[in-house]
């Protein structure tokens, strides 16, 4: 096991050096040039632009600013955003705990809906409540973020405010102050919509596998069996069907944790969180290679951890399978 | 039963936690402050600082914190900020300019006109490496200080701080410099941020001013963040009304709507095709006509439409083209057709400046027909060439319809959105190019020298237009004293492009246009585009 978490992890660094690579290498492929990005409508005498392309060492060859962008790496330091002179360590500093805190609360409202729909859609299996419960599955997976973000916005933010119902308004900012680093201790409401849209689009699709596993799992022998010994349906469904059931869908969970992230990036734009996301998406249309650099090594190395705290979570959560180490080799 | 007990729970839970919101919603609103989700609606500023700023929305912020030496009032009047007077000599080379007494920094230190001098050292520094640094190659010997080759030219810019003097030697006769002094990268700085880098904004106490407001905190240049301003203590003009303005940053236009149509803020920006429908909910208060114009040109390289030999067929694209109809379905009345170059509300602006302001299709016809007349052939569809994802195509297609009424073939040239558009057109890669200027001072010579001198040729002349007479005409301008002589060379210069080489053809004037929430009774912008918040006044 130890062997194997080890390999997995030198496995993930690659990984990121090789992303980052071709991240830093696609700057140079692509066309236009951050510097002239800044000139617009309205162009910069050349020696304004020579000032700026030192003063970013963008005057110097590719390899060498390659050397430097990894050599700085190493002393902790990400570099400056071409766009605002901004540290990348401080953005990522910020950016980092808004996007934890929407992803926490986005992955246990998905949680909890994906449980709901589908324990209701598995159990209750041709009733209204499954029939409603796939209906919103297929429905809200077409939907795009930017579209049910504003949607949301407009039905439980604009409406309720020009009808007075307050208390129906959560489009509200995002929160400020935080306890035990994701409990908002002012605003809460801030946090409903933004983390909602993040967590019904993968929610979905998380029940509708979670349905078709549980009644798979319900079609086993041992099920039969274990009614068959008089056990109650509440043990049976819970203790035996559910926890086989969650075999699959933990991957998907742990898969659809990655693909949050996408959605965050959409979700953070669309609600003006001043998180990783919105960052990205910003920073990338205007070619700020540091920024979208230094984010792109944080997301890479969560998605790597999230894909080994799977792999290692498969043995905690079935007991029958264990990784062998010396099959790894 | 289950989910019923479940709903019921979630139901008191939700119940509690709504009552919980509500109280600290409440608890938010105060008199008096003014939230603003217009000004950062579209995205983050790139800097508030006015040694960097050069976006308008980070300019307007900077003009807030710092106060210049002359500005442009909500009605387009030149006026003293920090200046009492000014006078000059040389024939416009030299200028002295007499500072106020009395006048503070937000710290306390008083505004001198080594403050000045100072200010400009940092920000035309070519280590601070300022986008903006290059407005003061007015000054003599100032270009070789910023750009790095030289020392700064202390000759040029002399303050006598008991005379309270700041004299300024110019590069060339320079007539509007008052007006070109007044831009923000001219701001004082106190001796406290003498040598600050271009970081000193991200600490609310270092970035100090002498404007009407202060920085309250640290700035948060992200969507998401904000950016809060409050009263300067040591102010010397009139104080402000609001007792703090919080700039909310969003990443989306519409999000930024959203929240300002949901109560969290004082104004909002308009989401685009929405005009007609908002303005008509919210009100016309903050709309504002600016010094700006959207246009087409003609690359005067292009075998098909540039030169003097394809005169006429640029006429009858300029005669075929509905300005009304852009305006009104494009913009929605928000930016009105223009007549000229020079938009309304510049000194020596004068209408009818273009070769014309409606649609004349009769006229298209007439010309397009001399043009073939002359030997040409029906052309190839003319490209027009504009940056994708920015909603041109949607005007483009308008033109493109107006010219196929008069049987010119066009199509659409779209270039991709990745910043390199304008560049490309500098290198005379477009055919009939969508440009647009906004002023960066209220001078005629602002929009025409740049846009059209063969000087500015690889730079914002995209059209690649050169000629003597215009050249000598805006020569004439920039060097005379007398205003009234330099105004008429102005306006004969503007009827040459325009009219006799219809080199270019203006569509629209640009405006500004925000929501604003029914307690927001005065609401002033200045023809700059510059939202006066220390002006507001909210019931």
């Amino acid at each position: 096991m130890f062997t194997y978490t080890i390999k997995r992890l030198l496995q993930s660094l690659i990984v990121v050096w090789a992303a980052v690579t071709l991240m830093f290498a696609l700057f140079f492929i692509i066309p236009g040039d951050p510097i002239s990005l800044k000139s617009g409508e309205k162009s910069l005498p050349p020696e304004i632009l020579d000032n700026i392309e030192r003063k970013y060492g963008l005057d110097k060859p590719t390899y060498v600013q390659y050397f430097r962008f990894w050599g700085n790496l190493f002393r902790g330091d990400l570099g400056y955003s071409y766009k605002n002179d901004k540290s990348v360590n401080t953005i990522l500093h910020d950016g980092l705990s808004t996007s934890a805190r929407l992803l926490f609360w986005g992955a246990l409202f998905q949680l909890i809906i994906a449980l709901a729909v589908g324990l209701t859609s598995a159990i209750k299996r041709g009733s209204l409540g499954d029939r409603l419960g796939t209906v919103f599955s297929v429905g809200i997976q077409g939907i795009p973020v930017f579209v049910s973000g504003l949607l949301a916005q407009y039905l439980f933010g604009v409406l309720p405010f020009q009808l007075g119902w307050d208390w129906l308004n959560f489009f509200k900012p995002w929160p400020q102050t935080w306890t035990l680093g994701v409990i908002p201790t002012d605003g809460w409401k801030g946090i409903i919509l933004p983390a909602l849209v993040v967590a019904v689009v993968d929610a979905a699709f998380i029940a509708r596998m979670l349905r078709s596993s549980l009644l798979e799992v319900l079609r086993a022998d041992y099920i039969r069996t274990a009614f068959a010994k008089g056990l109650s349906a509440r043990r049976v469904w819970f203790h035996h069907a559910l926890r086989n059931a969650l075999i699959p869908v933990v991957t998907v969970y742990g898969t659809s944790l990655i693909a949050i992230f996408g959605v965050a990036v959409q979700t953070e734009k669309v609600f003006s969180l001043p998180g990783m996301g919105s960052t990205i998406a910003d920073s990338a249309l205007s070619q700020d290679a540091p920024v979208v650099l230094g984010l792109a090594i944080v997301v890479i190395s969560f998605g790597a951890l999230v894909n080994l705290i799977v792999d290692l979570s498969y043995a905690l959560i079935d007991p029958r399978i264990k990784i062998d180490a010396k099959a790894v080799h | 039963m289950k989910v019923q007990k479940l709903g019921k729970s979630a139901a008191v839970l939700a119940a509690l936690a709504l009552a919980l919101g509500g109280t600290v919603v409440s608890a938010q609103a105060a008199p008096a402050t003014y939230i603003d989700c217009q000004l950062f609606g579209a995205g983050e500023p790139d800097h508030i600082d006015p040694a960097l700023t050069s976006t308008l929305v980070g300019a307007n912020v900077a003009t807030m914190l710092f106060d210049g030496l002359t500005d442009t009032d909500a009605n387009g009047n030149l006026y003293g900020e920090v200046a009492s007077k000014w006078t000059t000599k040389d024939g416009a080379k030299t200028w002295v300019f007499t500072l106020k007494k009395n006048l503070k920094f937000s710290n306390g230190e008083a505004v001198l006109p080594s403050s000045f001098v100072n200010g400009w050292k940092r920000s035309m520094d070519s280590k601070l490496a300022s986008e903006v640094a290059y407005h003061g190659d007015f000054i003599l010997g100032m270009n070789a200080y910023s750009t790095g080759k030289g020392a700064w030219p202390a000759s040029s810019v002399v303050a006598d701080d008991k005379a309270m003097t700041l004299t300024v030697k110019m590069e060339n006769p320079t007539a509007d410099w008052p007006s070109i002094v007044g831009h923000s990268v001219f701001s004082p700085i106190p001796t406290t941020m003498i040598g600050a880098s271009d970081k000193v904004e991200e600490d609310g106490t270092k970035l100090v001013g002498n404007g009407p407001f202060m920085l309250e905190k640290a700035i948060t240049k992200r969507a998401g963040g904000e950016v809060v301003i409050v009263p300067n203590p040591n102010y010397g003009g009139k104080a402000s009304l609001l007792s703090k303005v919080t700039f909310k940053i969003s990443s989306d236009v519409n999000a930024a709507y959203n929240a300002f149509a949901s109560g969290q803020c004082d104004n909002g920006p308009i989401p685009a095709g929405r005009y007609s429908e908002l303005l008509g909910k919210w009100g016309t208060k903050g709309v504002k006509t600016t010094l700006g114009t959207d246009y087409w040109g003609f690359n005067w390289e292009d075998p098909t439409v540039g030169g003097t030999k394809n005169k006429y067929l640029r006429s009858a694209i300029a005669k075929a083209i509905d300005r009304d109809q852009i305006s009104s379905v494009i913009y929605q009345g928000v930016r009105k057709p223009a007549s000229g170059l020079l938009p309304p509300g510049l000194p020596g602006y004068k209408a009818g400046q273009g070769l014309t302001s409606s649609r004349d299709l009769d006229g298209a016809k007439a010309d397009y027909k001399k043009w073939l007349d002359l030997g040409n052939k029906t052309p190839a569809p003319i490209r027009l060439s504009y940056n994708d994802g920015a909603g041109w195509d949607k005007v483009a297609s308008i033109i493109i319809a107006n010219l196929k009424d008069v049987g010119i073939p066009a199509k659409l040239d779209p270039f991709p959105a990745d910043g390199t558009y304008f560049s490309k057109m500098r290198k005379g890669q477009g055919q009939m190019i969508r440009a647009g200027w906004f002023a960066d001072y209220a001078i005629a010579d602002n929009f025409l020298y740049p846009l059209l001198h063969s000087n500015s040729i690889g730079g914002d002349n995209l059209e690649r237009y050169s000629s003597s007479t215009f050249d000598a005409l805006i020569n004439s301008a920039r060097s005379s004293t007398n205003k009234s002589f330099a105004q008429s060379q102005y306006r004969r210069a503007e009827v040459q492009a325009l009219r006799s080489d219809v080199v270019i053809t203006q569509t629209v004037n640009r405006g500004i246009a925000a929501v604003l929430a029914p307690s927001t009774s005065v609401f002033p912008i200045t023809p700059l585009g510059m939202i006066v918040f220390d002006q507001i006044v909210k019931n």
